[in-house]
């Protein structure tokens, strides 16, 4: 019998170029490759980003966007997106906020406010999954609502005096262990959490099942719906998380707070390999595209970039950042382009 | 023993007994003396209060006038904040003195977009009002007085008459504003100046300060030009980084934070408003650097003047902001509205209130006078 | 063979359903909102709707072939700059306003190569054009103020021909050409083809790249033209403009009947939702409703209009031949 050597990508070879492509080829990782390479030649223009506490102080800032994208990850490998996130972020910060100042109990106003933002989840998820609304529009509509809602019980004006010892702890205002904030370990443990749920409980499979095609998941006996309804609720209830931690960070809820932050989440996700037609995406990816936007920002303020060409600079960016996925990915297939399905 | 029982004396008169006269005759004394002190400090109140404005036959012949009328009036702020609540709530203030003194009587309405300062809301909201006959508008934008012509010139034509507030009225020329009188402060010297005057003064005129600045627009443009004319005369203060902070309190945190991480050896920074450098003062802390505390640290100045913003400085975590005159934009306005309305009177096209430089020696004041004006109900 | 007017028919002309919302909502405004219904008020809301009509109608196009433009926002903003620095440079009326179009086209187009050509899914890419966009617009406001009293240019949002608005007149115009193109002909359906199946009309031999790179190419002219009319509305162009401008062109194209996966919209639907949100609006603001209910009223409201669409939508699928 001859075999003949061919040398060709493949997910079950073991050589050195097999599993360069097939790593390259993972959600995320042309921007993790991005990010390595552009990280030290930003250093050698301002030494202090590599320095231990600027470190610390990327990852510290990086929680805020990372917690939500996690959510927004699970919900886009479902098939679905999130627009109400960075209002929900607002309203569950003013649940916590309003409750501690009433004196109830800080654990007890915590609880309650990640309950408020799965809550949402759910109701976004009902109307999603039972009224047939497309997603986009339900929660486009329901960033309204609970944007307004929150306007109306602030009646405009911040909630203050909420703060106590602990919460500037839980806020990240106070730092922990070595440099590094609390919100850096919630953010950790609900990154092992989350990956060890979808990778060894069928829940995973179900997710991409669905976002690829819904049709051919009911058939193979996972209920769609539900499993749309459960990324929505994951998805309000860590946008909840991360409004209990910014509220603490803050030190108040402006009727404001997390808006815009869907946008970024959304952006951190698909950098990070989520691709908004479904069935692909992951957490690590997110935390990658999480990074890039945290990195890119510090490098904006600590090279003193001139403030008018922010915008220039993070657009740019994240528009080169997608590019070296697509070579990356193009690479990982052998040099043959693939549209991106959408 | 004895001697202290015998306390009657041969005419009746006892120690004991004088004393307790003594003490009732004090005591009787003082009340009257307290009593026509009591009085005559009312009297004089009274006096004095006529004498600040007016007596009671000019307020009479005013109610006349007024005759019970009803001002129907449109607020509209480039956002919802307690900055704009504060100037609200002077302008509660003085409607019901004026209701209280004249008996007129006021509708009011409050509008902000849903974007953040968006523009073309405010207009779309103007419109609203002046098709509805309002009597007055007062507007804030983010717009620059070109933007808002032609609106206005539409409510003039149908007799809603404009009047703006909290606008930087020294960036353009007085003829190219429709509106009848802009109630605000002068943002190059009554603010962005004072700052810098008061960072140069506090740090003898050297050192190293760290800018955070708004979204891009008139405030951060007239601010900017009174700081630098201020900082001309201090070669030695150094602006050594500048950010934006879009005027919201994460990203001043996020950006106070990461030039903080580049060079901790700053000596000021200047937040363009009180949620900035509230947010950048707790940048300092969260680092362990030390904020300003009279000869050494780093010191922080916002500029709006908010309640909050009086807290924290009290607790010593922002050093000092500028003081807008919040509350007297708002009791201001309604000044002007109600004497141009009812009675024609053609205020100045410019009117800039008492602006101040608030810090720890001089907070309780103004924290005060912020306090009563909140404390006064909504009408 | 007489066509049968029933239910049925009328419920299936698109746009029909947000048509019956917006009667509703008149009807509602006439009774509530004082002065709703005059001519003042009622010239005042058709200009109010023009941007988000022009706009939605540029998103309509993208949203039937499947695809998404998160970037009109910030076109608007790029657009109206060049044309008022144009205009401030010296430059005759009409070469401004070329020019302002031609640059949403442009921006259309760089659109375009990065998802066409380049691969790169709609949403990330119009994203990152975005901020892009935004950074140019904020670069070209920073030293120079973009004012412009020009008479001319002023009249495109304030001027009126024979007693109906201009602004107006032109998005008439606007929706009866792209309407009628997306309807009546080749291009037009092959745009609802490749939003439909891609695959399919890829084989029937529809150029489905070059559909995919005309429908940004629209998008981006009607960002041109609606920055170019709310630069005239205001008289200058602000850092911030159009800022969220294409989150409620989307919504507007949503009550139209437009679908986010592709295959459905019209002209018409979306430029009644347009109009509908407008009206909302404005009547909340004659009824001096607390500020900050609209945004939840809003909310709700488009979730109604939604359900309304699918429900009838439903309805109609339930026993009709196919």
């Amino acid at each position: 019998m001859r075999t003949r050597e061919v040398p060709t990508p493949s997910d079950t070879g073991f050589g050195a170029t097999e599993t360069f492509r097939r790593l390259i080829g993972r959600p995320g990782a042309g921007i993790f490759l991005f990010l390595v390479c552009f990280l030290p030649i930003l250093s050698l223009f301002a030494p202090q980003m590599l320095q231990e506490g600027n470190l610390a102080g990327i990852l510290n800032q990086m929680v805020f966007i990372l917690i939500p994208t996690l959510g927004m990850t699970i919900v886009i490998i479902s098939g679905g997106i999130d627009l109400s996130v960075g209002s929900v972020i607002g309203l569950s910060g003013g649940v916590a906020a309003f409750l501690l100042t009433v004196g109830v109990p800080m654990p007890v106003a915590i609880l309650l406010a990640i309950i408020s933002g799965a809550m949402i989840g759910a109701i976004n998820g009902l109307v999603i999954t039972r009224l047939k609304v497309p997603d986009f529009v339900a929660t486009l509509a329901m960033m309204g609502v609970a944007r307004g809602i929150l306007y109306v019980w602030t009646n405009g004006i911040p909630f203050r005096d909420y703060m106590g010892d602990a919460y500037y702890i839980i806020g990240g205002l106070r730092m922990i262990v070595g440099k590094l904030t609390l919100p850096v370990f919630v953010a950790l443990a609900l990154l092992l959490i989350l990956t060890f749920l979808l990778r060894r409980t069928h829940l995973g499979a179900h997710f991409r099942a669905t976002g690829s095609n819904a049709e051919a998941a009911k058939l193979s006996g996972i209920r769609p719906d539900r499993i749309k309804m459960l990324a929505y609720i994951a998805s309000g209830a860590l946008a909840a998380v991360t409004g209990v931690m910014l509220a603490g960070r803050l030190t108040t809820v402006h009727p404001a707070m997390g808006s815009g932050y869907e946008l970024e989440t959304i952006a951190a996700a698909v950098m990070g390999g989520a691709a908004l037609s479904g069935g692909r995406g992951s957490f690590w990816g997110a935390l990658v595209g999480a990074l890039t936007l945290t990195v890119i920002q510090n490098a904006i303020n600590i090279l003193n970039i001139e403030s008018t060409w922010e915008n220039v600079i993070i657009g740019s960016i994240i528009l080169f950042a997608v590019l070296i996925d697509r070579a990356a990915m193009a690479l990982s297939r052998g040099g043959s382009r693939r549209n991106a399905s959408n | 023993m004895a001697d202290n029982d015998k306390t009657e004396g041969s005419n009746g008169l006892s120690r004991r007994r004088l004393l307790g006269t003594g003490v009732a005759g004090t005591a009787v004394g003082a009340t009257m003396l307290s009593g026509i002190f009591n009085a005559s400090h009312a009297l004089a109140q009274e006096a004095a209060t006529s004498l600040i404005w007016g007596d009671a036959a000019w307020r009479k012949t005013v109610t006349d006038i007024v005759a019970g009328r009803t001002l129907t009036v449109g607020f509209t702020g480039p956002a919802a904040s307690e900055f704009y609540d504060e100037i609200e709530h002077g302008a509660f203030a003085q409607m019901r003195a004026y209701s209280d003194m004249f008996g007129v009587k006021w509708n009011w309405t409050y509008a902000s977009p849903q974007e953040h300062q968006d523009i073309n809301d405010q207009v779309n909201t103007i419109e609203a009002w002046v098709t509805n006959r309002y009597d007055a508008v007062l507007v804030c934008t983010a717009g620059d007085f070109e933007s808002m012509q032609n609106v206005y010139a539409k409510a003039e034509a149908a007799g809603t008459r404009v009047f703006q507030f909290n606008m930087p009225a020294e960036l353009w020329p007085e003829d190219q504003n429709r509106a009848i009188s802009n109630i605000g402060y002068n943002n190059t010297m009554q603010a962005g100046y004072l700052a810098g005057r008061y960072i140069a003064e506090k740090l003898g005129g050297k050192g190293k300060m760290l800018l955070i600045w708004g979204l891009p627009g008139h405030w951060s443009t007239a601010r900017r030009k009174g700081l630098d004319i201020a900082l001309a005369e201090y070669p030695e203060l150094q602006i050594v980084g500048e950010q934006r902070g879009d005027y919201v309190r994460d990203k001043a945190l996020n950006a106070a934070m990461n030039l903080l991480q580049r060079d901790p050896n700053i000596n000021a920074i200047y937040g363009e408003n009180e949620e900035m450098a509230l947010g950048a003062s707790q940048a300092i802390q969260a680092l362990g650097l030390k904020p300003w505390d009279g000869t050494d640290g780093i010191i922080t100045i916002g500029a709006d003047g908010l309640k909050s913003g009086y807290e924290s400085i009290q607790q010593g975590q922002m050093t000092a902001t500028v003081s807008v005159g919040a509350v007297d934009q708002g009791r201001q306005s309604i000044d002007t509205i109600f004497w141009n309305l009812i009675f024609g009177q053609v205020p100045p096209k410019v009117f800039n209130v008492r602006t101040q430089v608030v810090d720890k020696s001089n907070v309780e004041e103004p924290l005060a006078y912020v306090n009563w004006a909140l404390s006064v109900p909504k009408v | 063979m007489a066509s049968k007017i029933n239910l049925r028919s009328i419920l299936r002309i698109e746009g029909a359903t947000v048509f019956f919302a917006l009667a509703l909502l008149v009807v509602f405004s006439s009774i509530f909102a004082p002065s709703f219904l005059t001519t003042e008020n009622l010239s005042n809301v058709l200009v109010q709707s023009v941007f988000v009509v022009i706009l939605g109608i540029g998103i309509t196009y993208v949203l039937i072939s499947g695809g998404i433009d998160l970037s009109v926002g910030s076109v608007m903003g790029v657009a109206a700059a060049i044309c008022v620095f144009c205009l401030n440079a010296g430059a005759p009326l009409p070469f401004a306003l070329l020019a302002g179009l031609a640059t949403g086209a442009a921006a259309g187009l760089f659109n375009a190569y990065f998802i066409v050509v380049l691969g790169f899914a709609d949403f990330i890419a119009t994203l990152g054009t975005l901020s892009l966009m935004r950074g140019v617009v904020e670069l070209m406001t920073a030293n120079s103020r973009l004012n412009s009293q020009d008479p001319g240019f002023m009249t495109l949002a304030a001027g009126s021909v024979g007693g109906a608005p201009l602004a107006v007149i032109i998005a008439l115009i606007v929706a009866l050409v792209a309407g009628v193109i997306l309807a009546r002909t080749t291009m037009g359906r092959a745009v609802y083809g490749v939003g439909l199946n891609p695959k399919s009309s890829f084989l029937a031999g529809v150029l489905v790249r070059r559909v995919r790179f005309s429908v940004f190419l629209v998008s981006g002219i009607c960002a041109g033209l609606a920055g170019i009319l709310l630069a005239s509305r205001l008289s200058s162009v602000h850092p911030a403009m159009g800022t969220g401008y294409e989150l409620t062109a989307i919504a507007a194209a949503a009550l139209g009947g437009a679908s986010l996966a592709g295959g459905r919209g019209s002209v018409l639907g979306t430029a009644l939702g347009a109009l509908f949100l407008a009206v909302l609006q404005n009547t909340l603001s004659l009824m001096s409703v607390n500020a900050f209910w609209f945004q939840i009223i809003t909310g709700v409201i488009i979730v109604f209009a939604v359900l309304l669409d699918g429900g009838i939508r439903r309805f109609l699928n339930q026993r009709s031949m196919v």
